[in-house]
């Protein structure tokens, strides 16, 4: 998603014919875009080689112009140390691999060290095509079988990266360092969930079904683009006139994750550069039990600055500041010509869907709030949906758009006057599955996993539009069913969601899936 | 008689600057440069967005103009040169939002009314200019469904089409497709060229259009709306903004391509022409994109093919556009394309039923061709009734329309 922007030292042809060319160009890394941010350390005396294929040798320059490198091509630099496997879930593995991709044309580069369980050993490089690797026994580290999670970390010339061995049947809460960065890292039976500690102030990055592996938010390949405004979930808030700001200048103070009552915790405390003193902390919690992730966002106006002069007169307002909130999910844009990404809910006796078709151009919900309490979004031909819950007593504006390749959902709450010493919050509740239905009456979510003991674990997430209805979900995988009562769970700030949970012990994910849901039909693929 | 006298004209060339980073600079940061421009040249040169404006002054031959071009331009790229920066002449930007035109003025127009009487009567002809000038293919983005994005996305409301107007019935308004405008410099305003990427083109396009307008000027009468030669005119502006120099356009119940179209136009001004200095012939880059349906859209095209990625096609478009004969080169050596055939009744619904989704609010079926009311209502008529669209009406969400899906029609 990134990649580095270089200044073209050299450029050799390597082959000309008919006008075309193949030209190796030579160049010095300038900065990482699209952030425009400098390059890593390491490469600050680096030169790096590409290989470009024209028809008009104007189109790469000549020394001193710039070079934009693609992702694939920068992905290699920007992340020089990687370990093979980065993640393993049950399991010590024989070996893992570090692989080096060394930037210094005439050397070698120094030994890398593995650290963990205590001890660490160094181990030399050796040239492997255009990398250097070394190989890693783990019984030096390990002389039995150790418990989980256990994390090998790899540092070569200032630059980590590290192999996690994670738990593979139950649930827990850790930080990882994955290619694309530090994640905090949730998981239960039905979902593995990637949070960014230090960018978005607590965004969702990734959400994978593990039944599926499938992550809802999978990003384009090979593309330049900031990876959290192309898919994820990123909180936000509207302050004066401003237009909606989704945290990306937040210095995050504090995070910890902890594990209590059946559930993974994660808390995120940060400070944003504003023209106030605004901090904002975010509570994710994820249930061992069903596939449910509910988190609670702040923010907390501490003291009005700069500080007012002297000789200003002082009047109340001006220490009010109108303040909303607000949140931005993108997905990767399902399309056909008749169906494709599209958001429900429900309105008034009435089930709302949208679909957009043109780029740009934005649903605004100005004129009425989405009180149903729900929104589910559906990628029909991925076989993807999300439900989001949310209190219904004080429901969102609802709005959304197309940009090239990507989906918006993004919802904002009425402002409010915010004055120093008060905060503003929502709640959300939220699930992905593979199946969903959506009615006036409310929506749902299917998901399955597998079992540690064979076959599937399945469950329903329920949402009603109106007041809780008892009732019963009755799950099918393929020819067997299972009735299940839907059970009444409380989330605080959202409300009631229910939920139904059946096993099935001979249950295979490539069956058949379906469930009945009272007054609620299930959604097609169309 | 004449509309004009004296015959005069110019163009509001806005060029982005990018950093050496290839980012665009925003307009605040280019006042200074554009202070400088305007003292030494003394043009009123001044900032757009992201853009530097170059206001081209009052020219009376192309001479005169072809040489304010080149100094204007080459004095801002040295100006900008001592701070890493260079010009990006282009209508659209890959990755950012806005949208740069080369307005061109005709002048010197004294009389509104006959301003209002003159823009009714260009609309015949509009959508041939914007499908010369198309050079918006790929914004923040988008690539490729539109050879002009900014013709086709009204450069999000910059401009607008023309309404047939009557000057004892209407307001004054701002920013149409060619309107007159006597504030400042007294012109009609010929807004829908998207900003040209080649000196000479632009050269060559703004005596075109000025020699062209001066000449319709002459004939210009009074005259009843038309309501079909009104929508034909949209449809036309359609196919420009899609198909550039291979549009087919509609004309009086016929079909005429847009290089049929703006070679009859160039033949009938020929003593416009002259009058301002030249003669067809020497307008060497309008004659070769005619013969050869190719517009500067059709490069950046081929480009965008080998760049899909948005940022890498901004970089290397970016040290294209440093070279101001790319364009030309490759036109004198480019194969012709192939005019695209008119759009029938039974396109312009399906277009309209494109645009529409589930949910999707009655006036995106507005954003397609800019139909007037009357006609728009017909075409969603027309969709419906074929049950290929449902329509709702909400008390809060207004009038919506969804797409029935194929073979459920009539369920709906």
């Amino acid at each position: 998603m990134k990649a580095i922007l270089g200044t073209i030292d050299d450029i050799t042809v390597l082959h000309a014919e008919n006008g075309h060319q193949r030209l190796l160009v030579s160049c010095s890394p300038a900065c990482v875009v699209p952030d425009y941010t400098p390059p890593p350390a390491w490469l600050h005396d680096a030169r790096i080689s590409v290989e470009r294929d024209v028809d008009d040798p104007r189109e790469v320059g000549e020394p001193g112009d710039n070079i934009l490198l693609t992702p694939d091509e920068s992905q290699p630099w920007l992340c020089p140390l990687r370990v093979t496997p980065a993640v393993v879930y049950g399991h010590c593995p024989d070996t893992i691999l570090v692989t080096m991709h060394w930037w210094e044309t005439n050397n070698t580069p120094p030994p890398v060290t593995v650290q963990a369980n205590g001890r660490s050993i160094s181990s030399a490089f050796t040239r492997h095509d255009d990398s250097f690797q070394a190989e890693i026994r783990l019984a030096d580290f390990f002389p039995h079988e150790p418990t989980l999670p256990v994390h090998l970390r790899a540092t070569c010339h200032g630059i980590t990266a590290v192999c996690h061995i994670l738990p593979a049947d139950h649930a827990f809460t850790d930080t990882v360092v994955l290619p694309d960065g530090e994640m905090c890292h949730l998981e239960n039976s039905w979902y593995r969930v990637d949070i960014t500690p230090n960018t978005g102030g607590g965004a969702i990055y990734t959400w994978q079904e593990k039944g599926r592996d499938v992550d809802h938010f999978a990003r384009q390949d090979n593309r330049i683009a900031n990876p959290l405004e192309v898919a994820g979930h990123l909180d936000g808030y509207q302050i004066h006139m401003k237009p909606a700001s989704h945290l990306k200048k937040v210095t995050v103070a504090n995070r910890g994750a902890w594990r209590e009552d059946r559930s993974s915790h994660l808390r995120i405390d940060g400070s944003i550069r504003e023209a106030v003193d605004l901090t904002t902390s975010v509570d994710y919690t994820l249930f061992d039990a069903v596939p449910l992730l509910c988190w609670q966002r702040t923010f907390s106006l501490h003291s009005q600055t700069p500080p007012v002069a002297a000789d200003t007169l002082q009047v109340p307002i001006e220490q009010a500041w109108p303040f909303g909130t607000n949140f931005r999910t993108s997905w990767l844009v399902d399309r056909s010509e008749t169906s494709g990404s599209r958001i429900i809910t429900a309105y008034r006796g009435h089930l709302i869907t949208i679909r957009h078709t043109q780029t740009y151009r934005t649903v605004h919900g100005m004129e009425w709030r989405a009180n149903a309490g729900w929104f589910l979004i559906e990628h029909p031909l991925r076989r993807e949906w999300m439900l989001y819950c949310y209190d219904r007593s004080r429901p969102p504006h609802l709005h959304c758009w197309l940009e090239p390749n990507v989906f918006v959902l993004a919802p904002a709450w009425p402002m409010r006057t915010l004055c120093a010493g008060t905060s503003i919050g929502i709640t959300l509740a939220a699930s992905v599955g593979e199946c969903a239905g959506a009615d006036i009456h409310g929506a749902w979510i299917g998901c399955r996993t597998i079992r540690r003991a064979g076959g599937l674990h399945c469950a329903v997430i329920a949402r009603f539009t109106g007041q809780w209805q008892h009732g019963t979900a009755v799950i099918t995988v393929g020819s067997s069913q299972q009735t299940c009562p839907l059970q009444r769970f409380h989330v605080r700030g959202v409300g009631d969601i229910a939920y139904g949970l059946a096993d099935f012990p001979y249950g295979r994910m490539d069956e058949p899936f379906h469930i009945t849901v009272p007054n609620i039909p299930q959604r097609g693929e169309g | 008689m004449t509309a004009f006298s004296p015959c005069t004209f110019s163009s509001d060339w806005e060029n982005f600057v990018v950093d050496h980073l290839d980012r665009c600079v925003p307009a605040w940061r280019l006042q200074g440069f554009a202070g400088e421009l305007n003292a030494e040249l003394g043009l009123p040169i001044t900032v757009d967005k992201e853009s530097l404006e170059f206001p081209l002054g009052i020219n009376t031959t192309f001479a005169q103009f072809w040489d304010r071009i080149k100094r204007t331009t080459d004095r801002a790229s040295e100006l900008l040169h001592d701070f890493q920066l260079r010009l990006f002449p282009a209508a659209a930007h890959p990755v950012i939002r806005t949208f740069n035109s080369s307005h061109i003025h005709v002048g010197t127009l004294t009389d509104e009314s006959t301003g209002i009487y003159l823009e009714n009567h260009l609309l015949d002809f509009i959508p041939a200019f914007a499908a010369l000038a198309a050079n918006s293919p790929a914004s923040q983005g988008m690539v490729g469904e539109f050879k002009s994005y900014r013709v086709h996305t009204n450069a999000h409301y910059l401009i607008q089409p023309s309404s047939w107007r009557d000057p004892y019935v209407s307001q004054k308004i701002w920013g149409t497709d060619a309107s007159p405008k006597l504030e400042v410099a007294p012109t009609q305003e010929i807004r829908i060229t998207d900003c040209a990427s080649s000196r000479r083109f632009l050269a060559e396009l703004a005596t075109f259009v000025t020699a062209f307008v001066q000449h319709e000027a002459k004939a210009v009468q009074p005259a009843p709306p038309d309501p079909q030669a009104y929508r034909d005119y949209l449809v036309n502006r359609w196919c420009a903004a899609r198909d550039g120099m291979q549009a087919t356009f509609r004309r009086h119940g016929r079909t005429i391509t847009a290089a049929e179209m703006l070679a009859e136009m160039l033949d009938t001004c020929t003593q416009e022409l002259q009058a301002l200095g030249v003669n067809t012939h020497d307008l060497v880059l309008v004659n070769a994109m005619i013969d050869k349906r190719i517009c500067q859209a059709d490069l950046v095209l081929r480009l965008a093919e080998r760049y899909p990625d948005p940022y890498a096609l901004a970089s290397v478009y970016g040290k294209l556009l440093r070279d101001w004969e790319w364009f030309d080169d490759y036109l004198l050596q480019a194969t012709p394309l192939d005019p695209r055939p008119a759009l029938s009744e039974q396109d312009i619904i399906m277009e309209h039923v494109k645009a529409i989704g589930e949910g999707t609010y009655y006036y995106r079926t507005r954003d397609v061709m800019n139909f007037p009311a009357a006609a728009a209502d017909a075409v969603v008529e027309e969709a419906i009734n074929a049950g290929l669209i449902r329509r709702e009406y909400y008390s809060e969400r207004g009038v919506v329309l969804s797409r029935i899906p194929s073979g459920t029609a009539g369920e709906g």
